[in-house]
């Protein structure tokens, strides 16, 4: 048909009107169908007879064409009325791309939509009937053929792209009939035109009645809605006469009567079409998103995740750190040992201490004055665990309590650094063989350091707010000292700690007032329980002025490097790289107010240089004794630094993991080596006890190496008490009148004169003076026989326990 | 294939505990025996880790109500037969079973394991042919002493141990005639110290001296280690053909003259009597003077063709007469319960 530019010629005029009165009511984008139906000019549009074209607007021929998709002229119904376009909705007509249409897309312009539509559009010159592919549309059979020739006439403009669009390929349809529609494209339109041209002929407008086009229509529904439109078109656009095959036909101008016969079936068609999709805007014109209610963009981050705090990393990390101290307690749990002389002996300790504060029982034994912690706390709360649940249950309370100071350890070094360094802490100190030993000690070692953690976190915690809050920590930290008063060591540096974080926010003299007054608070508070109390004597011979030792200062400080080596190392790593660069974290643009460097360096120094306290102090008193336990105190303060080193080793974005790994796995092996050696250092009494059971009789005197484990163990069964049993330590003899035989003549006379019921001695390789001098008067005296003999083997090496009794005759 | 989040998390629970479960060879301090279980030989060392255990109690044992009906046969204790055979023969089987282990012969552990199920008290007769009492003194035989000490400590049941027996005679190498009573002591001590500081606890310590008899001359005291060395004082003394030959005269001047030093408890070690005709009688007496004495243990017979045929079958009348005399309730008890 656009072959026949003539043709359009005449519909140049109306149309162009045609194309104006349809433009506005395309612009209500909902509106569907009501373009096909232009009740204004239906003349026009339905007016037979070649058509010329307008030169200066070829599209509008174009647009004539569509006119015919009208079904009858004079038809009423209006560009808003339902009905009519109904016709072209039912079968999925979309308006745009209906025939009517063209018209005004023609105004809107040519380029956009001629890209689509062109490759459904044969090329000009060819019969559209003959090869283009929608003419065997599948399924329409031979009728295919019937409404080829649609094209023909008039009606042809509109209806031959429809035709090929919309034949039998339902799926290109749905592009075809919008290039059809689109008379803009007045070349790429033009070729179904020229297809129908050889019917160009054929004026007649047939209304078809195509049961064939129903398959099409609903493959082109389905496909598209701008298909739809082209069979709706088809049935209402002239068929030519040719197309006989179609069973049935109708002059497009029996109108009144078409309508029903049309409608009947697009009904029922309606029934087996899946419902259209709501028109779309603008499709492919403009890229402005439709907004839809409800649903707003977040603003779009520079990067993925931050080292801001939130709630996810929190909780994160936390899993994190519990995961680890369940490593944490297994690891201490898997030690397996009978009770500790020391443990054994503040258990009872407590007990006595019980029975003399609540029950009135006369205080004896003199704990306060050789324990090196207050006998009336850490004792009195183990031995109400015990007297519950057993030396498992004690042991179990020094395991909440590390268990609690690595969660604090976590939860400043937070504080102090990140996330990422507090968990590597975390698992350097939690494998650290003091933290494992302690975990399972029913000592107040563990009850200490779980104090110092708190008084650390406190100060850390509070030490940029008010004032008054660090005083919060001065209780506890002399808390700390009171039950081991070996913890005063640290206080130093938590009351610098305080200096140094509240230095950050107060600046020098507040800082300096801050920290005065928190050590003026723990000093205060000490002094009242020194005041208090007769304890003074205690401090100074078990802690203060303890006796020398006579430990090498080389095995000392390899003991030390063992122990707690590598977490120093690790701390010294990250003092100086902290010193060097504050920056913790890889996220771009990070951008935290960073320390200055003293004051980094000042921080570093100070956490790692506490790991040196103990062991400087022990190798000062040349003794070696819990060397192993006091380690841990110091290195709770050196962890953070260590995990500074950790984070630092491994790099941005862990490029490193391999130092990670490395140390870990290193600190692991180690830690539980190391930990279960120590752990097995002392022998194991469980068969002791056994043999013991039933030959300390009450009221008998006992003399014994280790008599903690039988009298705690014993007492319990009510088989002995702690006064009946003298150590090998101390001895003041008064069985011969008139003298006071200390030393060894007192225990030589007091075996001499069979004083004692029995004798227990722990004999190994290395067996002191005194108990050498004892079995040596045992064996010579004759008063005594070796009853009994326990080979042990611990860690450290092989031995045995022997039992003496008295001998009868 | 694909496991499970939550498989995979009681994998790691079962490995981690599986990891820490306590097993033999895991560290001491950790719920083991280090890397060398018990019993087994430490590598370059000849000491081997005892197993825990609570040792052995004989201190019932030492002065039991009761009185030992002791023997020692021909082939003992490699076979046993014989105290079956002696047992049907005197109507009560012994408890008490002496042999004996030349110096330097390696402690036979299962035999004596053996004889203590048997229901007998091993009795080890120590004898050091090979070795001086000087040599031994001076710690030259530590290491044999060690391990049968060791060996003693494991096995773990009562065993009497009688060194250096008849020392106060001169016909053992040990005896009078090439060793002096110093040297003995000194031996004597350091074996016994060497036991005690391997743990030993089980081993009843038999002085064991000749009646003073035949040898007047030679002083029982200096040969005396000390009461913290000794639990029983084991008297050797035969009903020979010739000599004193009733309990009074065998056997009480040694006694008296032991109780001038020692209150310990005696045991007959070794007695016998020469198949005479009053051998029947000799059994009577022997065991008339042991069950007067609450001092005496009970004895040990020798039943052996040595020398002289010091069997108890060596005649009907002899045998008749042990029977007899054995039958009394106040002989033998079961060790276990003393």
């Amino acid at each position: 048909m656009s072959t026949d530019p003539d043709r359009r010629a005449p519909s140049t005029g109306g149309d162009g009107a045609a194309a104006d009165s349809w433009f506005a009511p395309r612009k209500r984008t909902a509106q569907p169908a009501t373009a096909p139906t232009a009740p204004d000019e239906p003349a026009q549009g339905l007016r037979p007879g070649p058509v010329r074209p307008s030169a200066e607007h070829p599209a509008a021929g174009a647009a004539g064409p569509a006119a015919p998709a009208v079904p009858r002229p004079g038809r009423p119904a209006g560009g808003e009325h339902p009905a009519a376009p109904a016709r072209g909705s039912r079968y999925g007509f979309d308006p745009a791309a209906s025939g009517p249409e063209a018209g005004d897309r023609v105004t809107s312009g040519f380029s956009a939509e001629a890209g689509p539509a062109a490759p459904a559009v044969p090329r000009p010159g060819r019969p559209a009937g003959g090869e283009h592919p929608a003419a065997p549309a599948p399924g329409s059979g031979g009728s295919a053929f019937g409404f080829e020739p649609a094209a023909v006439g008039p009606g042809g403009f509109g209806f031959g792209a429809p035709a090929h669009g919309f034949g039998g390929r339902p799926s290109g349809a749905a592009t075809a009939p919008a290039a059809v529609a689109d008379g803009r494209a007045s070349a790429a339109s033009a070729s179904p035109h020229a297809a129908a041209g050889p019917d160009q002929d054929t004026t007649v407008l047939r209304r078809v009645e195509l049961p064939v086009t129903e398959p099409s229509a609903a493959a082109a529904a389905t496909a598209g809605r701008a298909a739809a439109p082209a069979t709706g078109s088809v049935s209402a656009a002239a068929v030519p006469a040719p197309a006989g095959a179609i069973p049935l036909q109708r002059e497009a101008t029996d109108a009144p009567d078409d309508d029903d016969s049309i409608w009947a079936p697009d009904q029922t068609m309606q029934l087996r079409v899946l419902p259209q999709p709501e028109a779309e805007a603008d499709p492919g014109f403009a890229f402005a998103e439709p907004v839809r209610p409800g649903w707003t963009l977040p603003p779009v981050p520079d990067v993925a995740w931050s080292a801001a705090a939130s709630r996810r990393r929190t909780w994160i990390s936390r899993g994190m750190l519990l995961a680890l101290l369940i490593v944490q307690a297994v690891l201490s749990l898997r030690l397996t040992n009978s009770a500790f002389e020391d443990e054994a002996l503040y258990l009872y300790a407590g007990h006595a201490e019980i029975a003399q504060l609540f029950h009135g029982a006369p205080d004896y034994g003199g704990f306060a004055s050789y324990f090196s912690g207050a006998p009336t706390l850490y004792p009195v709360l183990a031995a109400a665990v015990d007297s519950v649940f057993g030396l498992a249950g004690a042991r179990a309370l020094s395991l909440l309590f590390m268990l609690g100071a690595n969660a604090l350890l976590y939860s400043f070094t937070r504080r102090l650094f990140n996330e990422r360094a507090g968990l590597c802490a975390s698992v350097l100190f939690a494998f650290a063989q003091s933290t494992l030993f302690l975990g399972n000690f029913a000592t107040y070692d563990a009850m200490a350091v779980f104090l110092l953690a708190l008084a650390t976190w406190i100060v850390v915690r509070t030490g940029h707010g008010h004032w008054s809050l660090p005083l919060a920590a001065a209780p506890v930290a002399a808390l700390a000292v009171g039950v081991k008063y070996a913890s005063a060591l640290y206080l130093p540096t938590i009351a610098l700690l305080l200096l140094l974080v509240a230095y950050q926010r107060h600046g020098v003299l507040r800082a300096v007032l801050r920290s005065a007054l928190f050590t003026a608070g723990v000093g205060g508070l000490l002094a009242a329980a020194v005041l208090s109390t007769d304890y003074l004597a205690a401090i100074s011979s078990t802690t203060t002025a303890r006796a020398h030792g006579d430990t090498p200062t080389l095995a000392m400080i390899q003991d030390s490097a063992r122990w707690g080596g590598l977490l120093f190392a690790v701390a010294c790593i990250g003092t100086a790289l902290y010193g060097r660069r504050a920056r913790l974290s890889e996220v771009p643009g990070w951008r935290q107010a960073v320390p200055g460097a003293r004051w980094r360096t000042a921080l570093g120094l100070l956490l790692t240089g506490t790991a040196l306290l103990a062991p400087a102090y022990q190798i000062h008193l040349q003794t070696s004794t819990s060397l192993h336990k006091h380690i841990g105190f110091g290195l709770l303060f050196a962890a953070p630094l260590a995990g500074v080193g950790v984070t630092r080793l491994m790099g941005a974005h862990f490029k490193f993991p391999q130092f990670a790994i490395a140390i870990s796995v290193l600190a692991l092996t180690m830690g539980m080596s190391q930990s279960a050696k120590n752990y097995g250092i002392w022998p194991d009494t469980k068969y002791l006890i056994q043999d013991l059971s039933y030959k300390v009789q009450p009221g008998q005197r006992w003399l014994g190496e280790p008599h903690e484990g039988p009298v705690y163990y014993l007492s319990g069964m009510g088989r002995t008490s702690y006064p009946q049993w003298t150590s090998v330590y101390y001895i003041d003899y008064t069985g011969r009148p008139g003298q006071h035989l200390s030393g060894i003549p007192g225990y030589r006379a007091a075996l001499q004169d069979g004083w004692f019921d029995g004798v227990v001695l722990d004999w190994s390789d290395g067996a002191g003076e005194v108990p050498r001098a004892i079995r040596d008067e045992l064996r010579k005296g004759g008063k005594y026989r070796l009853s009994s003999a326990l080979p042990y083997q611990t860690s450290a090496g092989k031995g045995h326990f022997e039992v003496w009794l008295k001998q009868q005759h | 294939m694909s496991v499970g989040r939550r498989s995979l998390l009681l994998g790691a629970i079962a490995f981690g505990a599986a990891a820490c479960a306590p097993s033999a060879t895991a560290p001491i301090g950790a719920g083991g025996q280090g890397a060398a279980p018990a019993g087994q030989a430490v590598p370059g060392g000849s000491a081997s880790p005892a197993a825990p255990r609570v040792p052995y109690n004989i201190t019932p044992m030492l002065s039991p109500k009761k009185k030992f009906l002791g023997a020692t046969f021909e082939g003992v204790p490699v076979s046993l037969a014989p105290v079956d055979a002696w047992a049907s023969l005197v109507g009560k089987a012994p408890n008490l079973l002496v042999y004996y282990l030349g110096w330097g012969d390696e402690f036979q552990t299962d035999q004596t394991r053996a004889v203590w199920a048997k229901g007998m008290v091993p009795y080890i007769a120590w004898e050091p042919f090979k070795k001086t009492l000087t040599e031994i003194a001076a710690g030259g035989e530590d290491d044999y002493i060690v391990r049968t000490a060791q060996a003693i400590r494991d096995l773990n049941v009562p065993v009497a141990i009688s060194f250096g027996h008849e020392m106060n005679g001169g016909w053992y190498p040990w005896g009078t005639k090439t060793s002096t009573a110093e040297a003995f002591v000194k031996a004597w001590r350091h074996v016994h110290d060497k036991f005690q500081d391997e743990g030993v606890s089980n081993v009843i310590w038999v002085w064991s001296p000749n009646v003073i008899n035949p040898v007047p001359n030679v002083r029982l005291a200096p040969y005396y280690p000390g009461d913290g060395y000794v639990d029983w004082l084991g008297v050797v003394g035969y009903y020979a053909r010739t000599g004193p030959h009733t309990f009074s005269t065998l056997f009480e001047p040694t006694l008296k003259e032991i109780r001038a030093f020692s209150a310990k408890p005696v045991l007959l070690a070794e007695t016998a009597s020469e198949p005479t005709s009053r051998k029947p009688a000799d059994i009577a007496d022997l065991f008339a003077g042991v069950l007067a004495d609450p001092g005496i243990l009970g004895f040990v017979w020798f039943d052996l063709k040595k020398e002289a045929d010091w069997r108890v079958d060596s005649g009907p009348d002899s045998l008749a007469a042990f029977r007899r005399a054995a039958a009394d309730p106040r002989i033998g008890f079961d060790v276990e319960h003393p």
